[in-house]
């Protein structure tokens, strides 16, 4: 390995582990999920954080924010909620001769990280004002469009429980998400660790470690690293295997899946595993860090069908089945 | 070298390593397949007991197979890009040499790529072959090792039908059945018995034909015929044992009425001639001591008994006529050496009358294997039943059938003159063929030769007929000739005899030779004397006294 690429590879290292080590200084027990935030972070991507109310995924997105010197900002989808709360808008303004004018008033996504929290309790169509901003990074009001400030990362949550009143999000909008993470309770010894730290008179602080010039310079790092083709015709072919009724659909697929996962998920995996290699200390992807970022990756980009909603199927399942069926490429 | 060719060398090597061991292997376990093959069919073989060609066909093409699919497995290669999957795997590289690989063999300009290369360049130089690859000694070898034990101890297992395929030997292509081989065991021993060089010679062709047939040289239908002929070879000989025997018999007829021949003259009845020999020995020793008016009574009957002698009894017709000479004389050396020369002349008659038992014995033995050679063959194709039956070992052609003997057209007793003993020898230098049946030989009443149609003997073992003993039966019976009328057609004049017409129709055959499903056992009970020999006089003596009184030619 050439010294400027090691140097490069180490440095991405460190400012990972330093985010990570800080954001865990808040979050505890989420070691995974924290790692996979700031990964759907320097992958460009965008995540959907779904668990029970309570956890900290709201808090974890609040940190991150912290540590990562970026512009943050908080929106609290409730079914009132319209596009333009989101979006910004133009509102008439007078100037000092007396003339009116339209001017636009950003909105909370005109930030580098924004908190969608209960994404799933806005209307559709509010939903919807998220779309554009997440894959285009733009916002257009009108016949003006807002180019956002990069880095844009939108955290979104979701209660898996309280289906009553809540818009499940769209496919499109979902596949729009780079992970879905699933924030399980912590484990007895990680509660103590929460407890201790949150009950105490001081709450423990966060350094703000990383700011948007290197996160977009990590990015870089990340796309140069390359990968073989065998190693792509993997997560092909896993992406391939969601897909029912196709040559490399699984049994599983064929019988509980409406459609299968969108290219996005193979290039989510792809970017996910170069990460993983370099977090690795390697210069290349292996079929391990494809295998890795493959549940994250894929799990909200499955439909399932109706036998499969009947049956209360999980996706995960479905993934690990294929996962362990796909052989490894030679 | 280049980082590039550091990988490739080392795939090469490794790809060179794995190809190897994956040979010995495949070859190993190709061979513990294989070899399941030929046990199992030495294992069939010991109950089917295959032939020699079919072994070498069988092993023939299990050997091809098993060579075209090991030089198949052999001539495979792997790619070096499952070998580098391989060690990728095997070293826990995380498909390190496999994306290397690939980078090498699809160059792209990437310092991240170089690095890659390089990176893994200095991997490579890390890892041992031996430890990747180790050259192990393949596990299914020993499971070949076991069968080939398995396969060799089979073939060298102590059974009586077991052929070993290693010594190039193999089931023959024909196999006599234990009873086939205990006929022509017995055929083989008696022949041994007998003692005649010529003995030697047959039982040399019979072992010979017997080999041709077990190795497929000649057909059981061809073998069947040449035991045949040697069969007959072996019985021809009955005749002229039968007919020295009638000759005896008449000779000892009148022998029997001189005073100092009759107990020779009986043993010679009842064909012990051993016997009959050591009592003319006795009496040249105790020559003196006869009276002369016995010496005077022997050489007369001496004399008359050597008058027109059978065939094979002139010798001792010869030695009759000398003694005779000689005590009609008085000449008391020459009567004694005359009556030495006549017990020898017994002694080497008894012994020629033993050999052709044993000879015919041996027959009947060669007969009982042809039957059963014939039965095996008729139980394989049953087409051939038919034939099989009609020429089967019952019918010994040139052997006089008892129906032969029967038959009216050799019947010249009637014609005969009963009671000139001078004719008494003529119809034996007639057709051999049931001679011993044909009352004509016992015209004039002096033999007693079994007058049943079935030319059975004293001496001649076959026949068991019985000895010559009291007068002989005359049958005033006159077999009338049958004339059949038929009406002449278009341009033919009518037959008057129609006798030749009438004996074309008759069947030649016995009726005990006729095509029947019987098993040899039966044929042979029904075959036997049906009035005990011993019994024979007592009905003779029945019937000549319920004879009518007035003749009638």
């Amino acid at each position: 390995m050439s010294a400027a690429i090691e140097q490069q590879v180490e440095g991405f290292q460190r400012l990972f582990t330093r985010v990570k080590q800080e954001v865990a200084k808040v979050i505890v027990g989420y070691d995974d999920i924290i790692e996979c935030v700031i990964m759907s972070l320097l992958s460009n991507g965008h995540v959907l954080l779904e668990g029970v109310p309570g956890l900290g995924k709201t808090r974890l997105v609040s940190t991150l924010a912290d540590v990562v010197h970026l512009k943050f900002s908080r929106i609290q989808f409730t079914p009132d909620l319209m596009p333009a709360d989101i979006t910004g808008t133009n509102i008439v303004q007078e100037n000092a001769e007396g003339e009116k004018f339209l001017q636009f008033q950003q909105g909370p996504i005109f930030a580098n990280v924004v908190l969608a929290d209960e994404i799933n309790r806005a209307t559709p169509k509010t939903q919807s004002a998220l779309l554009e901003a997440m894959e285009e990074k733009t916002v257009s009001i009108g016949k003006q469009t807002y180019k956002l400030e990069p880095p844009f990362f939108v955290l979104a949550t979701q209660n898996p429980l309280e289906m009553e009143g809540t818009y499940p999000l769209p496919e499109a909008q979902l596949d729009r998400f780079f992970m879905k993470l699933k924030v399980d309770y912590p484990t007895m010894a990680s509660l103590h660790t929460i407890l201790n730290r949150t009950t105490r008179a001081q709450e423990p602080q966060v350094e703000r470690v990383l700011d948007g010039p290197q996160i977009l310079e990590m990015r870089k790092t990340v796309r140069a690293v390359p990968i073989a083709r065998p190693v792509q015709e993997y997560a092909i072919r896993i992406m391939m295997a969601t897909h029912p009724n196709t040559e490399f659909a699984h049994g599983l697929t064929n019988k509980f899946v409406r459609h299968g996962a969108s290219p996005r998920a193979s290039q989510a995996m792809i970017v996910g595993a170069k990460i993983r290699a370099l977090l690795n200390n390697r210069v290349y992807v292996s079929t391990d860090d494809i295998r890795s970022c493959a549940m994250g990756a894929l799990r909200h980009r499955i439909i399932l069908s109706f036998e499969g909603e009947a049956e209360r199927v999980d996706p995960d399942t479905i993934l690990k089945e294929i996962l362990e069926s796909i052989p490894q490429p030679n | 070298m280049s980082d590039r060719e550091l990988i490739i060398h080392f795939l090469e090597k490794a790809e060179k390593r794995a190809r190897s061991n994956k040979r010995f292997n495949d070859i190993a376990i190709t061979l513990a397949i294989a070899f399941v093959v030929p046990v199992v069919f030495k294992l069939l073989d010991l109950y089917f007991l295959f032939r020699g060609r079919t072994v070498v066909i069988f092993l023939g093409v299990w050997a091809i197979t098993t060579l075209i699919w090991i030089l198949m497995r052999w001539t495979g290669k792997s790619s070096l890009n499952h070998i580098a999957g391989s060690i990728d795997s095997k070293a826990h590289l995380n498909d390190q040499l496999k994306t290397a690989y690939w980078f090498i063999q699809n160059p792209r300009e990437s310092r991240w790529v170089d690095a890659q290369i390089r990176y893994t360049a200095n991997t490579t130089g890390k890892l041992r072959l031996d430890t990747l690859f180790p050259r192990r000694f393949p596990r299914a070898s020993w499971l070949v090792a076991g069968l080939l034990f398995v396969l060799v101890a089979l073939n060298f297992v102590p059974l009586s039908l077991n052929y070993n395929w290693f010594a190039l030997q193999a089931a023959p292509p024909f196999r006599l059945t234990e009873e086939e081989r205990k006929s022509l065991r017995n055929a083989l021993e008696l022949l041994e018995k007998a003692r005649a060089a010529e003995n030697a010679a047959i039982a040399e062709k019979i072992e010979d034909l017997i080999e041709n047939l077990e190795q497929g040289n000649i057909s059981v239908d061809e073998a069947v015929k040449q035991l045949e002929e040697l069969q007959e070879e072996l019985e021809a000989g009955d005749l002229d044992a039968e007919n020295m025997a009638n000759g005896l018999g008449q000779m000892a007829v009148i022998l029997r009425q001189a005073r100092s021949l009759q107990t020779a003259a009986q043993q010679m009845i009842r064909g012990d001639l051993g016997a009959a020999a050591e009592q003319i020995h006795q009496l040249g020793e105790g020559f003196d001591s006869i009276p002369p008016a016995d010496l005077r009574e022997m050489a007369e009957k001496l004399l008359q008994a050597s008058e027109r002698p059978r065939s094979g009894l002139q010798d001792l017709a010869r030695a009759f006529e000398t003694t005779g000479a000689a005590v009609q004389k008085g000449d008391r050396a020459a009567s004694r050496a005359g009556l030495e020369r006549i017990s020898q002349e017994l002694e080497s008659l008894a012994q020629q009358l033993a050999d052709q038992e044993l000879r015919s014995k041996a027959g009947d033995e060669l007969g009982d294997l042809v039957e059963a050679l014939e039965e095996g063959a008729t139980d394989e194709t049953g087409e051939a039943m038919e034939s099989s039956k009609t020429g089967g070992p019952n019918t010994k052609e040139g052997q006089p059938s008892p129906g032969e003997a029967g038959e009216p057209g050799e019947q010249e007793v009637g014609e005969a003159p009963p009671g000139e003993q001078a004719e008494a020898g003529e119809g034996g230098e007639g057709e051999p063929g049931g001679e011993a049946g044909e009352p004509g030989d016992n015209s004039g009443g002096q033999s007693d030769v079994a007058a049943d149609g079935k030319g059975g003997n004293a001496f001649g073992g076959s026949t068991k007929s019985a000895p010559l003993e009291g007068e002989a039966t005359i049958l005033e019976v006159q077999l009338q000739k049958e004339a059949l009328k038929v009406e002449a057609g278009e341009g033919q004049e009518p037959q008057k005899d129609l006798e030749a017409a009438g004996e074309q129709e008759r069947s030649k055959l016995d009726y005990r030779n006729a095509p029947s499903n019987l098993t040899p056992a039966q044929k042979d009970l029904l075959s036997q004397e049906r009035i005990p020999w011993e019994s024979r006089q007592l009905i003779k003596n029945y019937f000549q006294a319920v004879k009518p009184t007035t003749q009638t030619k």
